[in-house]
């Protein structure tokens, strides 16, 4: 009997680990003794251990429980963690938020992996979820407050939430549920009633993200050109419309084509976020260093200027890099999946994920007009976080069914073969 | 199953293919704006810069330095009162009157935001003060002074306009003088924008006359015959369509992006009718520096090259972090063109050993052109509101001569 060969992703994914936990627990320290955090050099050194702490629950504890891939844990930690580093520089108020949500985003995860293994999402589950979606969902328009133009808040025991973001997890259950199933009504009428919904709410960049997503997950169920062809014309047709009719969409165009030109009324947080991405260059200002509170809503949408003006470019690309190896692993464990049900959940998490990266990043580069979305695991916000969390527990949950399916195969061929079958 | 699993694969490469973008785009655009977004008087990080680190000086080719920091911390400019008001709108001012000059343009090198990890490691330990580099420019401020100088004597103190001179091979931009002007010195007044402003690379004038090479580029290339005489306001049996195109590859409607000047870009419209276009009118606009360039890419055999304003720029401690490297713009012309061309306007009535076309244009006089000796390869242009032709054109003649006692020894 020959010893077991290791597998290479799970090796790569432990050397993953112990190294961003290395990387944070220094960078942490390093900002805790620096003079400007000596207020908050303690929520640092706390932070220099906990962090890394949680990766380590994260990334290596996890697939101890539940046979899980590694290195997407590593990867989504390592954005989390990101996303703590630099809030801590630069409000350290935020950061401890923060830091209480991804353990929050941790027992999340946590909980989808239980489901997706437990739970079969039939139509009656689908329909209660889809129930709670939209009243949830409806909920900012009634009671919420407008923030930059989007009335997509509610206000609960003096806590923010964004309904969206968890909305967006029924969104996928119900779309990979009922697609599979070969049901077209129950999962379109849900997905246009969120769109109307976000419509009303002016949440431009959400409603994106869900268009795209049902678009794409659609295409991937289906298999019609046509189907995705008219979905993009569609979404076009409506986006042109939208140009026509809204004073607020042609203010946001008109502000990505020239930002400058509107510097003093609403370019100037575009403007800020494009200062702070030249002046950090190829290879950053350093950790710490910069001016990076200069830039509006550093912490939440334009979070990722914030890392190109300290990290510099290069580092940022590396960031894209990631989402890339999160889409790369989520497509290996969609395409792994037994069931279409499967295959669609953890497919259509994945783009999710890298959608909503890719739009939100576009926009705090000018590559497209900017839509406020968060940066997935990194960008301040607990509904963010936690719901970024979840959408890596249901391509994990996938994950530890595909494996448990091939321990099966190793099982009954062993004994196929014992039996001289 | 093996289909959808093959669909998810065209969704992975998708959103892979859409990252790629992201990275091209972000990379092109900063390696290409970023020095403009970070030049910006919006920056707020470049004003905490300058409260830490004690900006680099700022000389001319050879080595008078323009703009320096003194022993208190103040930033002062060229010794003689005459040079510092031909050059303030290329250094730029302490204020920040000056748009887009080089204190401001580049200020990543003159704050210190360019220097290495080991150098603020250094500067940390030493505990020295942290120095910006000194920026070399490919300016002659003594040729600047004299440009300046021959204006107001042959134009008047108040005149207003400008003068470019370019080495056509290189595309080092030897003077660039702006009138009206003023003492960066001088800081009991402020002054008005008219005279901030630099109207060689901000002022947008219709050529009039001076775009005939570009019309006649066009005639060229529909392999039409030039007309006999002078280029200047030659009638043309082109299209508007074939002379926008023309005009369009000697840089007209191009976003341009040069990498040490900011300039507004020419203009060539997309209505209006052939007659017009093709005398230089009709809503065709360009700066000085563009009109300079279109001079240099006839004389530089059809090869128009990148303006440049940058010779060398060196660290506190003397390492060169950027030395000048030539680069080639746009190529309208093929040398047999651009060799027709001189020939014809060769024919212009100049004197004082410099070939190109005088003219005015809707009240503004505009001469283009370069010297006709090979040693010297410099393109000039000189733009005079509200003068006369001959105003112009003995402005060029008289940088000319001080180009040929200049530079004509060293040559």
């Amino acid at each position: 009997m020959g010893l077991k060969k290791p597998d290479p992703v799970r090796r790569a994914g432990q050397r993953l680990t112990t190294v961003v936990m290395l990387f944070f627990g220094s960078a942490f320290l390093l900002l805790a003794l620096d003079p400007r955090h000596a207020a908050d050099a303690l929520t640092g050194y706390i932070l220099a251990a906990g962090v890394p702490l949680m990766i380590w629950i994260g990334s290596a504890l996890l697939p101890l429980i539940f046979p899980v891939d590694g290195l997407m844990l590593s990867l989504a930690n390592f954005l989390c963690a990101l996303g703590v580093l630099v809030l801590y520089d630069t409000n350290p108020a935020y950061a401890r938020q923060q830091v209480i949500w991804y353990g929050v985003g941790i027992g999340a995860m946590l909980i989808c992996i239980l489901a997706v293994r437990v739970l079969r999402f039939g139509p009656k589950t689908c329909g209660i979820l889809a129930l709670l979606g939209l009243g949830f969902l409806v909920l900012p328009v009634l009671f919420g407050k407008e923030t930059y133009g989007a009335k997509n808040w509610i206000s609960v025991m003096g806590m923010s939430l964004q309904p969206s973001e968890a909305v967006k997890l029924c969104l996928l259950i119900i779309c990979a549920r009922f697609m599979a199933n070969r049901r077209f009504w129950p999962w379109f009428l849900f997905a246009a009633a969120c769109l109307g919904i976000l419509m009303l709410q002016k949440d431009l960049g959400t409603a994106l993200l869900y268009y795209g997503v049902t678009l794409l997950m659609c295409f991937a169920s289906t298999g019609s050109v046509f189907f995705l062809f008219s979905g993009l014309a569609g979404g076009a047709a409506a986006a042109f419309a939208g140009y026509r009719m809204f004073a607020h969409v042609k203010k946001r165009v008109g502000i990505w084509l020239n930002p400058w030109a509107v510097y003093d009324t609403f370019g100037y947080q575009i403007v800020h976020a494009l200062m702070a991405i030249a002046s950090g260059g190829l290879f950053g200002v350093g950790l710490g260093l910069g001016n990076p509170t200069a830039i509006p809503v550093y912490e939440s949408d334009f979070i990722f200027a914030v890392i190109c003006e300290q990290f510099g470019l290069i580092f940022a690309l590396c960031v894209m890099m990631i989402y890339v190896a999160m889409i790369w692993r989520g497509t290996t464990t969609a395409m792994a999946a037994r069931k279409g049900f499967h295959g669609l959940l953890a497919a259509g998490a994945t783009v999710m994920i890298g959608l909503q990266a890719f739009v939100i990043i576009g926009g705090v580069i000018k590559m497209i007009p900017l839509t406020g979305v968060t940066l997935p695991f990194v960008s301040y916000g607990g509904t963010s976080l936690v719901s970024s969390m979840c959408l890596v527990g249901l391509i994990q949950g996938v994950e530890s069914l595909n494996r448990d399916n091939v321990k099966e195969d190793l099982r009954l061929s062993y004994y196929a073969e014992e039996a001289g079958l | 199953m093996k289909q959808q699993r093959f669909r998810f694969k065209l969704l992975a490469l998708l959103l892979f293919g859409m990252f790629a973008l992201l990275a091209a785009y972000g990379g092109y655009s900063i390696l290409t704006n970023g020095s403009r977004w970070f030049a910006s008087s919006h920056n707020p990080r470049l004003r905490a810069q300058k409260q830490q680190v004690t900006a680099g000086k700022i000389t001319d080719r050879d080595g008078m330095v323009l703009a320096q920091t003194d022993a208190e911390g103040n930033r002062v400019y060229a010794e003689s009162e005459s040079v510092r008001r031909a050059v303030v709108h290329v250094v730029g001012d302490a204020d920040g009157h000056v748009r887009n000059g080089v204190e401001s343009f580049q200020a990543r090198y003159l704050y210190g935001f360019e220097a290495s990890v080991f150098e603020r490691i250094g500067d940390l330990i030493s505990g020295a003060e942290h120095t910006g580099d000194t920026v070399q420019l490919t300016l002659s401020a003594p040729l600047c002074e004299a440009v300046a100088a021959s204006f107001v004597r042959t134009c008047g103190a108040e005149a207003k306009g400008a003068a470019v001179v370019m080495d056509y091979r290189t595309g080092e931009v030897l003077a660039m003088v702006s009138l009206g002007s003023y003492d960066p010195m001088d800081t009991a007044s402020s002054p008005t924008a008219d005279r901030t402003r630099n109207r060689a690379t901000a002022g947008l004038y219709a050529p009039g006359e001076a775009f005939g090479p570009v019309t006649a580029a066009c005639m060229l290339a529909e392999g039409q015959a030039l007309p006999d005489g002078s280029l200047a306001g030659a009638e043309a049996s082109v299209t508007d369509r074939k002379l926008r195109e023309t005009a369009e590859t000697f840089g007209y409607n191009d976003n341009v992006l040069f990498r040490d000047l900011i300039v507004e870009n020419a203009v060539y419209p997309t209505d209006g009718s052939a007659a017009d276009h093709a005398a230089g009118r009709g809503g065709i606009l360009a700066t000085p520096v563009h009109l300079c360039m279109m001079a240099a890419g006839i004389a530089n055999d059809g090869t128009i090259m990148e303006p440049r304003l940058l010779l060398r720029v060196t660290s506190a401690a003397g390492a060169n972090r950027l030395g000048f490297s030539s680069a080639e713009y746009r190529r309208p012309l093929s040398p047999e063109s651009a060799a027709a061309l001189k020939a014809r306007l060769a024919r212009e009535p100049m004197q004082g050993g410099i070939t190109g076309i005088a003219c005015v244009s809707d009240g503004t006089a505009i001469f283009v052109g370069y010297l006709d000796t090979e040693s010297l390869p410099y393109a000039v242009c000189v733009v005079v509101e509200g003068g006369s032709a001959d105003q112009a054109r003995t402005v060029a003649q008289e940088t000319a001569n001080r180009i040929r006692e200049r530079f004509g020894a060293i040559r």
